[in-house]
C-alpha cells in the first residue's frame, strides 16, 4: 500500500490544494503550483479535487508502485513511461504490483503531477497535506522526497483498467501564452514608460522556485515615494524590487511583503504561470477584475464538468 | 481605504504608518469582522495598518450575481467600518518571555549604539512590546516598537538563524520561530516554543494584539524552561 522512491527527482514533494485559514498565523496556504492539473488528475481518479498528490520538477523521480493501484497523470509532459512503455497523461491508469514509473524526457511545462486513487496518506500539518518547506512541516516530513522513501496510499479496489475517457485541459482561455493581471495598488508608483515597458516588453524567467519567479526585464522606473510598510501578498503578486526587476510570487509565498505590488496575476492563469520555469519567457497583458472574476469562474466550470464526467474526449 | 489585492482578496487600509492607534483600529475592525464572517469569506491577514480579506469569488457571484464579486464584498465591508470608534476591541493577553541575551550581534550592536551591552539588554527588556502581526513564517511575530536608541538596519544578507532567536530591525523586535535564513540583528534566544501544534485553540504563542514583555534568564534557567510554564 505504498510507493516507494527508487531514485529520488530534482525537486519532488507532496502537495495538496493548500491551507485555509492560517495565514493571520504567518503561514501562507502553499499547496500545488498547479492547482488546475492537480485538481484534474484526482478527478480522472474519482478523488475529492483536495486529496494529496505528489509534484514534480524534472528531472523526475523513479517510482515503484508496491500494490496494485489507479493513477493519473496531469499537468508538465516529461514523457511518462510505466515499466518502460510510455503511458497517456489526463487519464485513469492501472498500475500493477511492483511497476515502475519514470519520465523519459521533458516536451513541455515544468510540473507534473501524480496523483493516486483516494490521495497519498500523509498526515495532516495545520488544515493542509502540502509540504511547508521552510517550516520542515506537512507532506512527507516537511521535506523532498529522496531515495527509500515511501509514501503510503490505500488499497483502492479495482474498478476499471487502463482504457478511460481522457480529460481535455482546455478550458476557453482567451489570452494565448499571455499571463493576464489586473493592476495592483502601487502600480502608479510605476513612470508611464516603466508601465508600457511591463505590458510590451518579453521578460524572462531568470530563477524559477516555489516561493516566486525572479524575471529578468528592462529596469523598471518609479516615482520616489514613502517607504512601504508590510502588507498581505497573495500568490500571483508582482513585486517591484529595489533592482528594478520583477518578482512574481509563487505558492510558498509569504503572507506578508515590503515591496510595491504592481500587479497581481489572475487566478485563472496561476497555473499557467506554474508551467513555465527558468528559461521561459512571460508576456504580460492587463485587464480588469470582471474579467479576472469571469475567466476564473469559467475555469472552475471546466474542472466541474471534468469532475462529473461531462466534457471528457474518449481515447483513441 | 478599500482596494483590491487581485482578483479574490481585497484589502482595507485603517491609517497611514505604523502606530498603536492604528492598530488599535485594526484589532477592532479585526474583531467586527469576525463576529460577521460570511461563508464566502475565507480568511483573514493582519498588517501593521490594514486588514486583507480573501473571499471565495464563485460564492460570492452565485448569492450577488449582479456585479463583482469585488465590488459586493467591498460594500459590505465598508459598511462594518461604520461606527468603528464606538466598537472596543477585546483586552490583550499580557506574555512574558525569558530571553537568554547572549545573542551574536548583541556586542557588535551595542558598538554600534555607542552604549554597553548590559545597556542594551535594560533597553530591550522589562518593556511591553505590542504584537503587530504574524508573517514571514509561522509564528513569527512583528513586535513594536523598541527604543529609539536600538534602531537598528537589517542585515543586507541573510545569514543562518536558530529557532528562539530574539532580533531588532529598524524598530521592530521580533523572534524566528523556525531555523531560518534571516536578516534581523540578534540579541539573545528564548526557550519560549513560538509555534507549537499541540497547543489549543491556536499552535501560536502570539496572536496580533498581544502584549510582550522580555526580561532576562540565565543559561540554567533557560535549560530548564517548560513551554507553557509561563
Amino acid at each position: 500500500m505504498s510507493l516507494t522512491v527508487i531514485k529520488a527527482g530534482l525537486f519532488d514533494s507532496v502537495q495538496d490544494l493548500g491551507r485555509r485559514g492560517y495565514r493571520a498565523l504567518g503561514i501562507g496556504p502553499g499547496g500545488c503550483m498547479d492547482v488546475f492539473s492537480a485538481s484534474i488528475a484526482n478527478y480522472m481518479l474519482g478523488n475529492p479535487a483536495e486529496a494529496a498528490v505528489l509534484e514534480c520538477h524534472f528531472p523526475t523521480a523513479i517510482l515503484r508502485f508496491e500494490t496494485p493501484v489507479a493513477f493519473a497523470l496531469a499537468g508538465a509532459d516529461f514523457s511518462p513511461t510505466l515499466n518502460g512503455r510510455i503511458v497517456p497523461m489526463y487519464r485513469r491508469l492501472w498500475a500493477d504490483a511492483g511497476s515502475t514509473l519514470a519520465f523519459a524526457g521533458r516536451r513541455s511545462g515544468a510540473r507534473v503531477y501524480l496523483a493516486i486513487a483516494e490521495g497519498f496518506q500523509v498526515p495532516l500539518w495545520s488544515g493542509g497535506r502540502g509540504t511547508h518547506l521552510l517550516a520542515g512541516r506537512g507532506g512527507l516530513e516537511g521535506r523532498l522526497l529522496r531515495q527509500g522513501d515511501v509514501l503510503p496510499y490505500n488499497n483502492a479496489p479495482k474498478t476499471t483498467d487502463s482504457s478511460g475517457p481522457t480529460a481535455n485541459p482546455d478550458w476557453g482561455d482567451p489570452f494565448g501564452e499571455a499571463i493576464a493581471f489586473v493592476r495592483g495598488q502601487e502600480w502608479g508608483q510605476l513612470t508611464p514608460e516603466a508601465q508600457a515597458a511591463l505590458t510590451s516588453v518579453t521578460f524572462g524567467v531568470q530563477r524559477a522556485s516555489r516561493m516566486g519567479y525572479a524575471l529578468e526585464g528592462p529596469f523598471l522606473e518609479w516615482h520616489i515615494e514613502q517607504e512601504l510598510i508590510s502588507t498581505a501578498v497573495d500568490f500571483g503578486t508582482l513585486q517591484l524590487l529595489p533592482s528594478g526587476q520583477l518578482m512574481v510570487l509563487m505558492a510558498d509565498h509569504q503572507t506578508t511583503g515590503g515591496f510595491p505590488r504592481v500587479g497581481h496575476v489572475i487566478s485563472a492563469h496561476r497555473s499557467k504561470l506554474a508551467q513555465l520555469g527558468q528559461q521561459d519567457h512571460v508576456r504580460w497583458v492587463e485587464t480588469d477584475l470582471s474579467t479576472a472574476e469571469y475567466l476564473w469562474v469559467r475555469q472552475q466550470r471546466c474542472l466541474d464538468r471534468m469532475r462529473w464526467g461531462v466534457g471528457l474526449t474518449t481515447a483513441l | 481605504m478599500v482596494y483590491a489585492l487581485g482578483d479574490s482578496a481585497l484589502t482595507i487600509q485603517l491609517g497611514a504608518g505604523i502606530a498603536p492607534d492604528t492598530h488599535e483600529r485594526v484589532m477592532a475592525f479585526a474583531a467586527r469582522l469576525r463576529q460577521n464572517m460570511r461563508p464566502e469569506w475565507e480568511e483573514l491577514v493582519f498588517a501593521y495598518n490594514s486588514v486583507t480579506l480573501f473571499y471565495n469569488v464563485r460564492k460570492v457571484r452565485v448569492v450577488y450575481p449582479e456585479c463583482t464579486a469585488f465590488d459586493t464584498v467591498k460594500r459590505q465591508v465598508e459598511a462594518l467600518l461604520d461606527g468603528l470608534e464606538a466598537f472596543t476591541p477585546p483586552e490583550p493577553d499580557l506574555i512574558r518571555l525569558p530571553v537568554l541575551y547572549d545573542g551574536p550581534d548583541l556586542e557588535a550592536l551595542s558598538t554600534a549604539k555607542g552604549i554597553s551591552p548590559e545597556d542594551l539588554i535594560a533597553l530591550h527588556a522589562n518593556r511591553p512590546y505590542r504584537v503587530y502581526f504574524l508573517g514571514f513564517l509561522p509564528g513569527f511575530a512583528y513586535m513594536g516598537e523598541v527604543d529609539e536608541r536600538l534602531f537598528a538596519p537589517r542585515k543586507k544578507t541573510p545569514v543562518p538563524t536558530r529557532a528562539g532567536s530574539v532580533g531588532i530591525a529598524g524598530r521592530q523586535t521580533g523572534i524566528y520561530p523556525w531555523d531560518s535564513p534571516g536578516g534581523w540583528q540578534i540579541v539573545g534566544r528564548t526557550p519560549a516554543l513560538l509555534y507549537d501544534e499541540r497547543r489549543a485553540p491556536l499552535p501560536t504563542l502570539l496572536r496580533p494584539g498581544d502584549q510582550v514583555v522580555f526580561y532576562p534568564c540565565t543559561q540554567d534557567e533557560f535549560d530548564s524552561y517548560q513551554s507553557g510554564a509561563v
